[in-house]
């Protein structure tokens, strides 16, 4: 399988050298927690994982009108006996109260969301400026528990929260930011050695 | 039009093992009635819109299961965009019903947006779903959904149905104790994991 690789700067060492995107180790986690359904929709920092899933025979991936169209997609897969993950930006988030909390929460079905960030540190998209501001108070309002990745050495914790969501029996979060989201020149404020 | 329970009653009636889901109201209520059954089917007992997305979710994470969706007009407006996923996935092993009274029965009656002008079924063969049939005639209903449930195909049915005549005492059940129902069911049948 073909790792598509970005060229960056080693902390440690300076040297320039090839490494994995990120999109690749979030992916990664994923595959090791045996996901076996992803909802889907696209957002503009957020295309290499897009093309990564998508390609990925481990899972069916699912494309949806609407973001709350997932909730209800991985809440019926979790009586499947299957793991889902639904993927989408912080804007698509905003959408969902409604099934996130009278189906996830209110039955009592885990659910994992893996969220951009977008409007947040590093992020070019000034438009995107009350999706960054709200949406982890919301989360925090709603009980949803959410954990930050935005290093590399952070991506570990996408697979630790599908657990989490399963042992809690509840809808839990992580959210993309800064590093961990793509760096195309549109999108991404450079910052520190990378 | 169609007496609802009549129609839910004459399912019953075919039922095998198949799996069921409802959406909140008085549906879910009605099939509670005509089935006493707690276990193999989901009464979702909150989400309005929710029964096409949670149904495409289940028939495909259990494709050997047969799955009734059962829906209402009100409730699949709320998830609309949801008709375009039910045309791509169309799952083999789900049937997907709406229950049309024209009304918002449980909140008291008031009118859904467009009902008189709104063609289901001609929305639904319009997004590519091929097997799209409505009915309004019971008599009609009960010749042809044996040979409609026989196809090993994703169905689209709509029923055109009166409101309930009166009310009823009994209420499926409590939201957690559901899922939990719903889950044992299923790792006994199908020898999975569902709750750890």
């Amino acid at each position: 399988m073909e790792i598509v690789t970005e060229t960056g700067k080693d902390v440690k060492t300076g040297l320039n050298e090839l490494r994995p995107l990120p999109a690749q180790f979030i992916k990664d986690e994923l595959v090791k927690a045996g996901v076996k359904v992803v909802v889907i929709i696209p957002d503009s920092r957020i295309k290499d994982l897009y093309k990564l899933i998508s390609a990925e025979k481990q899972w069916k991936t699912i494309l949806v009108a609407k973001e709350d169209e997932g909730i209800g997609i991985c809440c019926g897969a979790y009586f499947g006996g299957a793991r889902a993950a639904l993927v989408m930006a912080n804007a698509g988030f905003l959408t969902v109260g409604y099934p996130l909390a009278t189906l996830s929460m209110f039955h009592r079905i885990p659910l994992f969301m893996l969220i951009s960030n977008r409007g947040t540190i590093g992020d070019t998209a000034h438009f995107q400026e009350y999706q960054g501001i709200l949406t982890k108070p919301v989360l925090d309002a709603m009980g949803v528990r959410n954990w930050t990745v935005d290093t590399v050495d952070k991506i570990h914790n996408v697979g630790r929260a599908i657990e989490h969501a399963r042992l809690y029996k509840r809808p839990v979060a992580v959210l993309l930011e800064d590093e961990v989201l793509d760096k195309s020149e549109f999108g991404y404020i450079k910052g520190g050695n990378i | 039009m169609m007496q609802r329970i009549e129609c839910l009653r004459h399912l019953a009636s075919l039922r095998k093992d198949e799996l069921a889901i409802t959406h909140m109201g008085v549906t879910a209520t009605e099939w509670l009635v005509v089935t006493g059954d707690r276990d193999k089917t989901f009464y979702m007992k909150s989400s309005m819109g929710m029964v096409s997305s949670f149904g495409i979710g289940l028939s495909l994470t259990l494709p050997h299961r047969q799955l009734w969706a059962f829906d209402g007009d009100g409730s699949i407006i709320m998830n609309f965009g949801g008709i375009l996923t039910l045309a791509e996935q169309q799952p083999k092993n789900m049937h997907y019903f709406i229950l049309r009274n024209y009304i918002y029965e449980s909140a008291g009656g008031q009118p859904i947006v467009n009902i008189q002008k709104t063609d289901f079924v001609g929305i639904a063969k319009a997004a590519g779903i091929k097997n799209a049939y409505g009915f309004s005639d019971l008599e009609a209903f009960k010749r042809e959904i044996g040979n409609i449930l026989k196809k090993d195909e994703f169905t689209f049915v709509v029923l055109d149905v009166e409101k309930a005549a009166g009310k009823y005492d009994v209420y499926p059940a409590d939201p957690i104790e559901m899922t939990y129902k719903f889950g044992r069911y299923l790792e006994q049948s199908e020898g999975i994991s569902v709750l750890k």
